[in-house]
């Protein structure tokens, strides 16, 4: 077989990461969470390990231990037998027992799992063709219904050489549940971060999830009596490790509601804790608003969250007011405060760096606002209240570095978050240049690209270094609504379009800052920023806070000609861009 | 049911959620205009799966982004 040269290349350093990945964890850590499941199986084989919730009538689908292991022992033999063109698999599935059953029969036959999102719009298929080709996957495990509308509201062209399998005829051609189970020291891929077209996949080994496990084990007391309900896509890390593995690594009963499920009717989410005795659940920010706005004070009579030991949140910034709001709403049905499990971590760290402790109310401090722009801390009485993060967790360091010298810094100076630990990732998939330099720092530790200080041992997020902009917990990325913005008018320049975001107080604001060459007719700007609006809500699922058209030469840029998104931002707050026109100037007049 | 319903119903549901005075939405008019949340959208599928009777992916809004063809789409391809 004759490879082109960067093919070769890119196996070749695919090889170099595996074996590093394999010699680093071979000694040290060969239980995988396979172990668990097979440890339950045998020895509580009609324990319910999860259920899902059909409707709001809390009709149930369940799957003991021992069913679990032995289907997924079954699709693990389908597997080794039909699935031979890659090692990694592509995982396609809906929230349910079908995509809990894959990833463990994948980690079964050997394989790599790569858990993506469905794509669900017309075209929408970019950032999946993006992780085929990053991850050199030749297989996709799909249901028969979503195949077929893929590959209806898409090209069929771009998938050639992919070979669809379908999850319902693999579960029929099953001979047998005897296989020995083959341990590959990687586990899946996160592809959580980089842009559409650039995504990064980051590479989880056993070990690393089974650090991580134990951590959320101790810090969340989960033990073979507790129940959890997970609302969090598959792929989301939230969802995967905490919906998924814990109840696994420790040997309970895992509830799963589709995020579609909470979304169109949230009291769904809170009633079925009540119904079930639940006694945890995880939350981003905007899960916990989105519940409060949406259930009325009527609907709460039925609910009974007495039982309920905490809300996990996580996974973007954590407000006072929707924790305060929260509370005060669902007081009269048995939550407090204490109710809240304040929590950091991020996909490349497995999950979990820090937690609060349980049945503790939320800590935090109160500070001066303007000065917290300015990355200082200054204590007031009357301010801006920022909430803690937890504590390191044990097993996990933390380092708060200085942005330029990397120097390490003091109790409340602000930084950038470095961890270290066996949970962190070795990095991602076919990146070697950008691992280099954000992972292995001083021989161990993770850049995280957030910022935030210690104190009291305490963590506090105080904002990003990077970019990447999080709307209702997703990550969105400047560059890709930037290209869509691009593409939308020729008078548009490459390199003079920001997209930047702020927080209003309340949420997390987009915005858009161009130039138009000196020829674009004054008249047709109205029209400009209709169509800028238009296609970023059309592709990329936003609807844009503002769009300011500036003066040609005007936007902040670096000497090497790079935008400085940061910098257009804070002359748009301070209103200090030289402004032709701003949607929001013809919005308000609406 | 017809297409004058469905975007009657639309118009409401858009002027409602988006705080728009009723009599300035035009058909034609991109839905992102009027400044929407995602979750936002999601709700009003909720309540256009109970109007119709029919499920609704809440990502259609970003396919047919206009009450014009957002009630096309739903009277020929959901409805029919």
């Amino acid at each position: 077989m004759v490879l082109k040269e960067s093919e070769a290349h890119k196996i070749t350093s695919l090889k170099k990461l595996i074996i590093f990945v394999y010699r680093r964890h071979k000694y040290t850590n060969p239980m995988t969470i396979i172990d668990n499941l097979q440890n339950f199986a045998i020895n509580s084989p009609s324990k319910i390990a999860f259920s899902k919730i059909l409707n709001d009538d809390l009709a149930l689908q369940s799957i003991t231990f021992k069913e679990l292991d032995d289907q997924s022992s079954a699709l693990a033999s389908t597997f080794k037998t039909h699935l031979t063109n890659s090692l990694y698999i592509v995982v396609l599935l809906p929230q349910g027992l079908e995509f809990i059953i894959t990833i463990l029969a994948i980690f079964k036959a050997g394989k790599i799992a790569v858990p993506c999102s469905i794509p669900k719009q017309k075209n929408g298929t970019e950032r999946l063709l993006a992780i085929l080709e990053d991850s050199g996957s030749k297989d996709i495990i799909c249901s028969k219904i979503e195949t077929s509308r893929i590959l209806k509201k898409n090209d069929e062209a771009n998938f050639k050489g992919i070979t669809w399998w379908n999850y319902d005829t693999l579960i029929h051609q099953i001979s047998t549940n005897n296989i020995s189970v083959t341990n590959n020291p990687t586990a899946f891929i996160q592809y959580t971060s980089g842009s559409t077209g650039s995504p990064k996949g980051v590479v989880i080994s056993h070990a690393n999830l089974m650090h991580n496990s134990a951590i959320s084990q101790k810090s969340l007391q989960t033990n073979t009596k507790i129940k959890s309900i997970c609302w969090l896509p598959n792929f989301h890390d939230l969802g995967l490790i905490d919906g998924i593995f814990q109840p696994i690594y420790s040997g309970f009963q895992g509830f799963l509601i589709t995020t579609t499920q909470f979304l169109k009717n949230p009291r769904l989410w809170l009633h079925a804790i009540s119904e079930f005795e639940i006694d945890y659940t995880v939350s981003p920010n905007f899960g916990l608003d989105f519940a409060c706005d949406r259930i009325s004070d009527n609907h709460l009579i039925g609910l009974d969250l007495s039982k309920l030991r905490f809300i996990f949140t996580a996974s973007e910034p954590i407000r006072w007011n929707t924790l305060k709001a929260f509370s005060e709403k669902f007081t009269p049905v048995g939550f407090n405060s204490n109710k809240f499990m304040t929590a950091y971590g991020m996909a490349e760290a497995t999950l979990i760096v820090s937690t609060s402790p349980i049945d503790t109310a939320p800590i935090f401090l109160t500070v001066e606002k303007d000065y917290l722009k300015e990355n200082r801390i200054s204590l007031v009485k009357n301010g801006h209240k920022l909430v803690s993060s937890g504590i390191i967790q044990e097993g996990l360091k933390i380092s708060i570095r200085d942005t330029e010298h990397q120097q390490i810094l003091e109790d409340k100076q602000i930084g950038e978050v470095w961890v270290a630990g066996e949970s962190i990732s070795l990095g991602y998939l076919n990146k070697e240049n950008l691992n280099q330099t954000l992972f292995q720092q001083e021989g161990e530790y993770f850049k995280t690209g957030d910022l935030g200080f210690l104190s009291d041992e305490q963590l506090y997020i105080t904002g990003r270094i990077k970019d990447l902009i999080i709307l209702n917990g997703k990550n969105h990325y400047p560059q890709d609504i930037e290209q869509t913005i691009l593409s939308t008018d020729s008078h548009l320049l490459q390199d003079r379009i920001a997209v930047t975001s702020f927080d209003d107080g309340t949420k997390e604001q987009v915005i858009a800052i161009v130039e138009v060459n000196r020829n674009f007719p004054q008249d047709s700007y109205k029209d400009l920023l209709m169509n800028i609006q238009r296609a970023v809500f059309k592709e990329q699922e936003i609807a844009l806070y503002d769009i300011a058209i500036i003066q040609y030469g005007t936007i902040a840029k670096t000497t090497s000609g790079k935008i400085q998104r940061k910098e257009n931002l804070v002359k748009y707050l301070n209103q200090t861009l030289t402004k032709l026109i701003s949607y929001r100037d013809i919005y308000e007049q609406r | 049911m017809n297409k004058d319903n469905i975007a009657l119903w639309l118009k409401e549901q858009f002027g409602k959620a988006c705080k728009v005075a009723f009599s300035k939405i035009e058909s034609t008019d991109s839905i992102a205009l009027f400044g929407i949340d995602s979750v936002v959208l999601v709700t009003i599928a909720v309540d256009l799966e109970k109007f119709l009777g029919k499920e609704i992916d809440p990502t259609i809004f970003y396919e047919f982004d206009t009450i014009e063809a957002l009630s096309t789409y739903l009277i020929e391809e959901i409805l029919n």
